[in-house]
Formats: C-alpha cells, structure tokens, sequence
C-alpha cells in the first residue's frame, strides 16, 4: 500500500476586465495510484497595488499570495500574456477610482 | 450540468459547488509579525461565494510603511464583481486590541468607533470601516490601528457575488 501526497495548480482562470488570475491548487492523495481524496486552497493574483503617489507598483510574480510560496512559471506566463500595458493602466484607473476621498 | 430550482431559466440554474482554504495576507507589511491564526475558509455556490477570515498577532507586532492608509487584507479565493452601495459587498467583524487614536469626525480609528463592519475593495482584498457612537461618520479602518501595538483579533464572515 502506497500513499503519496501531490500538489496541482488544477484551474487557472482568467477574469473580468483587468484578468485577474484566479488560481484553484488542490492538494490530492492517493493510495495506490488511486484518488482518495483532493482538497483545494485558492488564491487571485492582479496586475499590481498603488503606492502613496498612486503609481502602479507591478505585481512581481515571485511568491503566491501567501508570500511564501513559489509561483509557478506557468502562472507568471498567464499573468505576463494576458496583462498588457492597457491592462495594467486601466488596473490603476480602477485602483484610483476605489480610493476614498479625503 | 447543474440543475435547475425553482424554474428553467438562467437564473434559476446552479451549476457549481466548491470549498476550501486560503491563506490571507496583510497589504504593505514591512516586517514579518508573529500571527498566531491565519484562517481563510470559503463555500462557493454558483456566483455566491460565503468566506471566513480569521488572524490573530502575537508577540511581534506588524508594521507598515506608511499608516495613514487604508488596511487591506489579501487572498480572497475569487474576484469580486457586480456588487452594490458602497461597499460592494458587506460582512460581519468582530475584534479586539485595536489601537484606536485620532478624532472621531476621521471615523478612522477613534475610542468611540466601536463597530466594525467589512466590505472589499480592488476586488479581491478585504477592507474594514469604522462607524462611531454618536458620530454618522463612516470611514476606513487605517493601518495605525493595527500598526505595531498590540496583539490583535479580527475575525470577519462575508458573502460576495464572483463573475461565474
């Protein structure tokens, strides 16, 4: 009898207007080659944050949300194919919109 | 797939369940606190998504870069869209230590702002507002109330409408 344990980054989506990545890992076990069980854990990565001047601070790809975590070279290819320069500038636009006024 | 409740039409159809965890992160943190709970946990249904968000600091404080700006958690499971009023969606908090400073016409963080709610901004990050006894300010939770004082607790649950 033999259980092993593996990670799959199983769905990667692209969402809404800025393409938000959102990412599904499951967590599978198996026994024997067969599935017992997948358990998932999720996380969205967005073009960038603001800084206090409201510039773009690009996302830098390097770790999951967690900030722990290695990213996956697919996950940077997705996020780099689908996050263009007018994605990231109407990323900021919206980034600014939502801030409170003082 | 999926099935139909309550009639055929779109809005009637159910196509999707899923649960899990996730793990949140607190925005512009410039050291590595101690966090005695990190809990994400969510249900999907359809185009609802219901999560629970929990984090706990101990002996090391979190600190900030800048503290005048808004705390924002990250790691929502899936990207909001589609709410309304200004909060877009809007949950349940409860807290503790907080470090409350400042005046009370701010609503950012003043001895009388007792209540918390939580709302989200930039689709996919967790905010908190501040709304004060006898003042109908509501604003931001900011980062100086969090900022490298106490061992804070927040403890929020919220439902938030996805894309698909």
């Amino acid at each position: 009898m033999a259980l092993s344990e593996s990670i799959e980054y199983d769905k990667i989506e692209i969402v809404g207007e800025y393409k938000l990545v959102q990412v599904r890992k499951a967590t599978v076990i198996k026994k024997d080659g067969k599935e017992l069980s997948r358990s998932f854990n999720r996380f969205v990565l967005d073009p960038g944050t603001l800084d206090e001047s409201d510039n773009l601070v690009e996302n830098t790809l390097t770790k999951e949300v967690d900030g722990v975590t290695d990213l996956p070279d697919e996950i940077k290819a997705i996020c780099n194919a689908v996050w263009t320069t007018s994605v990231k500038n109407a990323w900021k636009a919206f980034l600014i919109s939502e801030k409170p006024s003082s | 797939m999926g099935i139909y409740i309550g009639g055929t039409g779109s809005a009637n159809h159910l196509d999707d369940y899923e649960e899990g965890d996730f793990t949140w992160t607190m925005d512009d943190l410039t050291n590595s606190p101690t966090i005695w709970n990190n809990t994400g946990k969510y249900e999907k249904y359809g185009r609802l998504v219901h999560v629970q968000g929990h984090i706990q600091i101990g002996g090391t404080k979190p600190t900030f870069s800048t503290i005048t700006g808004t705390f924002k958690v990250s790691g929502l499971p899936f990207a909001h869209t589609n709410g309304v009023g200004y909060s877009s969606a809007l949950g349940k908090v409860r807290w503790s230590q907080l470090e409350w400073v400042g005046p009370s016409q701010s609503s950012y963080g003043h001895n009388d702002d007792t209540q918390l709610s939580c709302g989200i901004q930039n689709q996919t990050k967790i905010v908190f507002s501040t709304c004060g006894q006898g003042v109908y300010y509501v604003g931001d939770l900011l980062k100086r109330a969090v900022h490298n004082a106490h061992a804070w607790n927040l403890e929020w649950d919220i439902w938030y409408r996805i894309a698909s």
